[in-house]
């Protein structure tokens, strides 16, 4: 049973779509994974992530609004939909920037470990995710080959 | 990153400058035609048009030799700048010489040159309309490209008589040099505005990477399509030339044949016009390709033979005659503009692009050059035996024209099937290869010798495919060397051809270092061994190789008779209790590979499949056989573990008529599996691919479940089952299966646009709309393969996923060919180009829908009175849309979900729709309590 002030698996799997390895999923197949997120509520000015930490989970932005910024120089921000950190889950990698929250934040925090495991288990899943990086790359063949002039 | 589409900045612009050189074109044609028509006959009469005929072949084939060969190298744009002003210099030349020297030979060169200024100036306003423009777009709007070509000479038609009032007929040179720099001009201007599209080479530099024309002529789509043109050219020639000879005859002074011959262009070409705005593009969407091919063939073959009935009737030089003779030509004319002109250019599609561009120049630098001369020489036979008076020539340009109707048949025919070729890459069939004597064996011998073994099943291949006869010696020599992987291959394939080889061969491997040369010799001892070999197999059966112990048990159960059958039982039954998965393992491998062993106790079986390692139960899955008929439950149980259902299908897929029978019970919810386990059981029937297994899934087309409903059309398909052929069950009488069902599709998806379009904007709910959506679109797509086969339907699949609007035109186009009427608002729902909106707008034409409002939409979905929502996923986010709407009673709505259960618990494997009536349930008590506190 959900606590009153949690999110919904719906609202869970809406706000995964807005993830690009997700957004091409059905959201029936995402029912799992949306069960799988942790809820993180940050207050302003909180530390999300530490530049050069190596770590191997992403945050979708549900409510807020997070900057991501190397020292004083801000590098991005952004509000509801926002994802930080997206292919440390599959290649955990050190973080290039610092993230903090600009104002009372909730996210929703996606482990590798656990999503591993249902990507094992979910076949239909794994084809999904396999399918949005393929498109991705896909589209970056293309881009490159038409900047080379082919 | 996208690419950009080609009409991105509106396809307007480009075909207002198209057609714009079109019509500068036109004025060009009109009045050189009158000055230089005029000039000639009057100076040499009609008996010397043939020979103009026969200068205009070479002089053409000697043009377009050399533009396409410059073409290789520039842009078309460049070349047609070069080209144009190139002419228009030699019309002021021709001009000086008339008006200076009255040098009226010059009419001869000008008669000359003009049959190839109208196919080389459409090869340049084609080639950039190609560039420009997609298939479809092509198709749609090339008719108002010709009507500027029409209107120019139509234009210049009417104001010839005008012209020639102040002008002398050779002054009609001086304005035709003038249209022919505004052409210059808009095609230059044509570049500036559309530089990269139009910078393009379509030539190949490298000579290496154009087809020869041999291979060209191979193409049999290519050849339809060169005879048609070919055969339109001669036709056109002779109506041209009965024009002309008739008019000659009946207007003896130079004006007013000059006269007759700009009204003559007027009403033509006013005529073209007409049919191009009012007609051409209403009738080539109404009845396709086949009109646009076959119509004028079928118009101008009427005309002439009204024409030779007339003359039989009333004389060739009767009025009669020679209205229909100008009937016959404007028509021509007209139909070739309106009809067949635009469809060749849609025929050209279906041409792989590499070929297209080299047939369209053997087409204008050869083939129609080649007609325009066979033309002369033909009409010059007919005037020195026949005459060309008389009915000869209608008579034989009735036949010509009746040739090409047939051929355009074939075109039309043709289209399709290489439309679809032009969608697919093609793949190198090692059967394919011919191998001479010497130099073919050198090859396969570097291939045998190769360090890869890739190389080596490759030559092997090629050896086998042509029955090479030094097979068997290869094979012999790769079975005895020292390479581990080859000598396996080889042994392996020596078996069937030569038996004994293969034995004494076997018997050498049996104690290599190499397992999997020792497991090959196992393996062909137990096909062609004996008792003899009991001795040497028994011993193999202790290897500390897995896969050769294997090996050799199931050898020995097949060579060692009743007495090995029972020690190998007892073995496995060991080997089954053992606490070591591995053991475990091996002896379920040991089982498989004596599957058809009677004399092996299969006992051990069912406590395999039911083990706890995961590693185990696949190893049974996989030894399980046609007659393991009691272990068929536990089958269907592993379909439900992810990591085991693959191992799963394949032991359904080799069970027996049982195993079938089971699928059908599954797929009828009577073994109570999820979706995803009935989803397996269809691709159990379409790897089995029985008769048997298609019936089952034809009894399942209309599954409940949507996304099984999917899995079972898609299986069926694969399968090359057509369910019309034998008579599928339909809604509606006489209503074939497949239609049928794109029918219910396509109204499902009339209703999921709707609901999109008057949905809340609650996010979630729009997300699950938009899936059904896209289920639904694959559900089309998959109905389609069912009538027209998975290989075409996958390929357009493929281009319409990929985000280049030229590839959507390809795939679209041969949707639209290869649709049933009935079918073609499939067309609309898969087209990538439009909105929803426009879809909508387009689908509710068919599939009327009343009007919803949001809360409609909420009480649609939840409520599911046509039982056509089974989607948690959907219903849950409509309830939770719902929940903030005040208009929608969403409890009321809940409580009648309380009461249909069956509906509930269709496809929630997850308990979606309970958690969310939960959630909402603890938001609203939440809201209450803090209502009450404020």
């Amino acid at each position: 049973m959900t606590r009153a002030d949690e999110l919904l698996t719906i609202e869970r799997i809406a706000a995964l779509r807005r993830v690009e390895m997700f957004a091409g999923v059905p959201g029936n197949k995402l029912v799992a994974v949306a069960r799988l997120l942790e809820e993180v509520r940050v207050a302003a000015g909180e530390t999300v992530i530490e530049r050069g930490e190596c770590e191997d989970w992403l945050f979708v932005v549900a409510e807020g609004r997070v900057r991501s910024h190397i020292g004083e120089r801000v590098l991005a921000e952004g509000g509801p939909g926002e994802i930080v950190g997206e292919m440390a889950v599959l290649v955990p990698a050190a973080r290039a920037a610092t993230v903090t929250a600009v104002e009372p934040s909730l996210l929703l925090k996606l482990c590798r470990g656990p999503f591993g495991e249902l990507l094992e288990d979910e076949p239909a899943l794994a084809r999904a995710v396999i399918e949005s990086l393929v498109v991705r790359l896909q589209a970056q063949a293309d881009d490159t080959a038409r900047q080379a002039g082919l | 990153m996208t690419q950009q589409p080609p009409d991105a900045d509106g396809p307007r612009r480009r075909l207002v400058l198209l057609a714009s050189q079109a019509f500068a074109l036109g004025l060009t044609v009109s009045w050189m035609a009158v000055s230089a028509t005029s000039l000639f006959l009057e100076e040499y009469g009609s008996g010397a048009l043939p020979v103009t005929y026969i200068g205009a072949a070479v002089a053409g084939a000697a043009a377009t030799a050399l533009m396409s060969r410059t073409l290789r190298t520039r842009p078309l744009s460049t070349v047609a700048v070069r080209t144009l002003t190139l002419f228009a210099l030699v019309l002021v030349a021709a001009w000086v010489l008339l008006r200076a020297w009255e040098a009226t030979w010059v009419s001869f060169a000008l008669l000359v040159l003009f049959p190839i200024v109208v196919p080389v100036g459409f090869v340049f306003i084609v080639g950039q309309a190609g560039m420009l423009l997609d298939v479809r777009t092509l198709k749609s709007s090339y008719p108002r490209v010709i009507a500027g070509f029409a209107f120019g000479v139509f234009v210049g038609g009417m104001i010839g008589p005008v012209l020639l009032a102040a002008l002398d007929t050779a002054d009609l040179l001086l304005t035709a040099a003038v249209a022919v720099a505004t052409l210059t001009g808009l095609v230059a201007a044509t570049r500036r505005t559309f530089p990269v599209e139009l910078s393009v080479i379509s030539h190949e530099a490298d000579p290496a990477e154009r087809p020869t024309l041999r291979s060209l002529l191979s193409n049999r789509f290519v050849v339809l399509i060169i005879t048609f043109q070919m055969l339109s050219a001669l036709e056109s020639q002779w109506l041209e030339f009965l024009v002309n000879d008739r008019a000659s005859q009946r207007y003896t002074q130079t004006s007013d044949l000059a006269t007759f011959l700009s009204r003559f262009f007027a009403l033509a070409y006013g005529l073209d016009i007409v049919f191009l705005v009012l007609l051409a593009g209403l009738l080539l969407r109404r009845f396709g390709l086949r009109y646009g091919l076959t119509g004028n063939p079928a118009v101008v073959f009427t005309l002439v033979v009204a024409m030779i009935v007339a003359t039989l009737v009333s004389g060739s030089g009767a009025t009669v005659v020679f209205l229909l003779v100008v009937a016959s030509r404007a028509f021509d004319l007209t139909l070739a503009d309106g009809a067949a002109r635009a469809s060749l250019s849609a025929a050209y599609q279906a041409v792989p692009s590499r070929e297209r561009t080299a047939a369209q120049a053997v087409v204008e630098g050869l083939g129609v050059p080649v007609a325009i001369g066979f033309s002369g020489v033909i009409l010059l036979v007919l005037r020195a035996t026949v005459g060309t008076r008389g009915l000869a020539l209608p008579v034989v340009t009735s036949v010509v024209v009746l040739v090409w109707g047939i051929v355009a048949l074939l075109v039309f025919r043709g289209y399709r099937v290489s439309l679809l070729a032009n969608l697919r890459h093609r793949v190198l069939d090692p059967s394919e290869l011919t191998l001479d004597e010497t130099s073919g064996l050198e090859l396969i011998d570097r291939l045998l010798d190769s360090d890869d073994d890739h190389d080596v099943r490759l030559g092997l291949d090629a050896l086998a495919a042509s029955e090479h006869p030094e097979h068997v010696e290869r094979l012999v020599r790769l079975a005895t060397e020292a390479r581990p992987e080859p000598r396996a291959e080889a042994l392996e394939r020596l078996v069937p051809l030569e038996p004994a080889t293969a034995r004494e061969v076997a018997i050498l491997g049996l104690d290599h270092p190499s397992g999997a040369v020792r497991v090959a010799s196992v393996r062909t001892l137990a096909a062609v061994g004996g008792p003899a070999d009991v001795g040497a197999v028994t011993a193999l059966t202790g290897d500390l190789d897995d896969e050769v112990q294997i090996a050799a048990f199931s050898a020995l159960a097949r060579i060692g008779g009743r007495a090995a059958g029972d020690s190998i039982s007892a073995q496995i039954a060991g080997l089954a209790r053992d606490p070591e998965p591995g053991h475990r393992i091996l002896a379920a491998r040991i089982l498989g590979e004596c599957q058809a062993v009677a004399a092996v106790d299969r006992g051990p079986l069912p406590g395999l499949l039911d083990d706890a390692d995961t590693e185990v139960v696949k190893a049974a899955l996989a030894a399980t056989g046609h007659d393991d008929v009691e272990v068929l439950d536990r089958l269907i149980r592993a379909l439900e573990e992810p990591r085991t259902a693959g191992a799963a299908v394949e032991a359904l897929v080799r069970g027996g008529q049982e195993a079938i029978e089971k699928c059908d019970e599954g797929l009828r919810g009577e073994l109570a599996l999820d979706p995803r386990g009935q989803q397996l059981l269809t691709r159990v029937c379409r790897e089995r691919g029985d008769r048997d297994a298609v019936a089952v899934l034809r009894r399942h087309l209309r599954h409940p479940d949507r996304e099984v409903g999917l899995a079972v059309m898609t299986a069926l398909a694969a399968t090359g089952d057509h369910p019309d052929a034998v008579g599928g069950s339909t809604d509606t009488a006489d209503e074939p299966l497949t239609t049928a069902l794109v029918r219910t599709e396509l109204e499902h998806a009339t209703r999921v646009l709707q609901l999109l379009d008057a949905a809340p904007p609650a996010r979630a709910l729009r997300l699950a709309l938009r899936d059904e959506l896209s289920l639904t679109r694959r559900r089309v797509l998959a109905d389609l393969s069912l009538r027209h086969g998975v290989e075409g339907v996958d390929r357009v699949t493929v281009q319409l996923d990929r985000p280049d609007p030229r590839l959507h035109a390809v795939a679209l186009e041969w949707l639209e060919v290869t649709l049933a009427p009935g079918d073609r608002l499939a067309i609309t729902f898969l087209d990538p180009g439009l909105t929803d909106e426009e879809r909508l707008r387009a689908m509710t034409r068919v599939h009327p829908v009343p009007p919803l409002t949001p809360a409609g939409v909420i009480a649609d979905l939840v409520l599911d009175r046509d039982g056509r929502w089974f989607s948690a996923w959907l219903i849950g986010s409509a309830l939770l849309a719902a929940s903030e709407m005040p208009e929608v009673d969403l409890d009321a709505l809940i409580e009648m979900i309380g009461h249909d259960e069956q509906r509930a618990g269709v496809s929630d494997v997850h308990g979606l729709v309970p958690e969310t009536i939960a959630g909402i349930r603890q938001r609203q008590a939440g809201a209450g309590v803090a209502e009450r506190a404020g």
